[in-house]
């Protein structure tokens, strides 16, 4: 069997285990519940009224996407006041903050599946290599 | 992205072990090559051992060249994480990374003057295309690298003894250099 289709199964298995862990075992939708569950609070703390705040769930993404009556300064802010750009977007984990009435919005979302993918498609191929370095070179042979 | 390895750490985790494991999978073999590399080094030595015809001589056998040496040349973790990431893309893209060594221009030289280089390590350097010391001394990292990997059970001496290192001192013609740097010169021009 050829090194490359060896290397491909392997690859293979890594994806299907994070395809399942992300998807059928929920630990993406559970991330994104967590990070939506956090940018509520930081939304009702920034006491800013009718202001609502989702993450992308079709596909799964770290981006929050807002919505409701609130002018620019209150989006972007001023100086040293923080908008609520500034506020939801300095959560640990949310990418990207959108707003639902922008025509940007939703344009530049990168799946969370597809994150997680490319993280363990560099831990696999990290694995390869120190692989390749433990069996693979052969130990110093002095002579003299 | 902390946010998602953190989410994630246990299939990376499971991923670093499966890519081990594949890693296995696709270059252990190469220890069992390194065994049949020392059984052929030690089945050398036996017969230089039993025939002793021509030992090479004495100071090239208990003075090499020590000063300066050991550098580990091509032997650190960095030097071999990107050699084996170059030997993984190779082999997954089926593409041969290692570059032709350079080719022989003009007679041969006798490659036993350089220290350390004796009649067994001169004849695997010709068997691997080296006749010159030109050609020695205008090989890049990579190329000693290959090269060394071709040595069998000569495999580090390249670095060890500097053997690039006088190849440039000889193959510009400057004894003089050659020996305060590495002591007389050995073999005969």
């Amino acid at each position: 069997m050829s090194a490359t289709v060896k290397f491909l199964i392997g690859l293979a298995a890594v994806l299907l285990m994070g395809w399942i862990y992300h998807g059928p075992l929920g630990n993406g939708e559970a991330l994104i519940d967590s990070l939506e569950g956090q940018a509520k609070v930081a939304v009702e703390r920034s006491e800013v009224p009718g202001i609502g705040v989702r993450l992308s769930r079709q596909p799964l993404a770290r981006v929050a996407t807002l919505s409701g009556p609130a002018n620019q300064f209150q989006r972007e802010g001023q100086g040293s006041l923080k908008g609520l750009n500034d506020v939801v977007g300095e959560i640990e984990g949310v990418s990207s903050v959108d707003w639902a009435d922008t025509p940007e919005a939703r344009s530049r979302v990168m799946p969370l599946l597809a994150e997680t993918l490319g993280f363990l498609a560099l831990a696999y191929l990290a694995g390869v290599v120190l692989g390749r370095l433990l069996f693979g070179r052969r130990k110093h042979e002095g002579y003299l | 992205m902390m946010t998602v390895i953190d989410a994630n750490i246990v299939p990376l985790i499971v991923a670093l072990l499966i890519g081990l494991a594949i890693g296995w999978w696709m270059f252990g073999r190469s220890r069992s090559a390194a065994a049949t590399d020392e059984d052929r080094r030690t089945q050398m030595l036996d017969v230089n051992q039993a025939t002793a015809s021509a030992p090479p001589r004495a100071v090239d056998r208990q003075r090499p060249i020590r000063d300066g040496l050991d550098t580990h040349e091509g032997r650190g973790i960095a030097d071999h994480g990107a050699s084996a990431t170059t030997d993984v893309a190779g082999q997954i893209l089926s593409v041969d990374t290692h570059e032709a060594l350079p080719d022989a221009g003009g007679p041969p030289d006798n490659l036993q003057m350089l220290k350390g280089v004796g009649p067994k390590l001169a004849l695997r350097l010709n068997e691997n295309g080296i006749f010159r010391f030109d050609q020695l001394a205008g090989l890049s990292q990579n190329e000693v690298t290959n090269l060394d990997e071709r040595m069998g059970p000569f495999r580090g001496r390249i670095a060890r003894d500097r053997v690039v290192e006088q190849a440039a001192y000889l193959a510009r013609g400057d004894r003089d250099g050659f020996e305060a740097r590495f002591g007389r010169l050995g073999g005969t021009a």
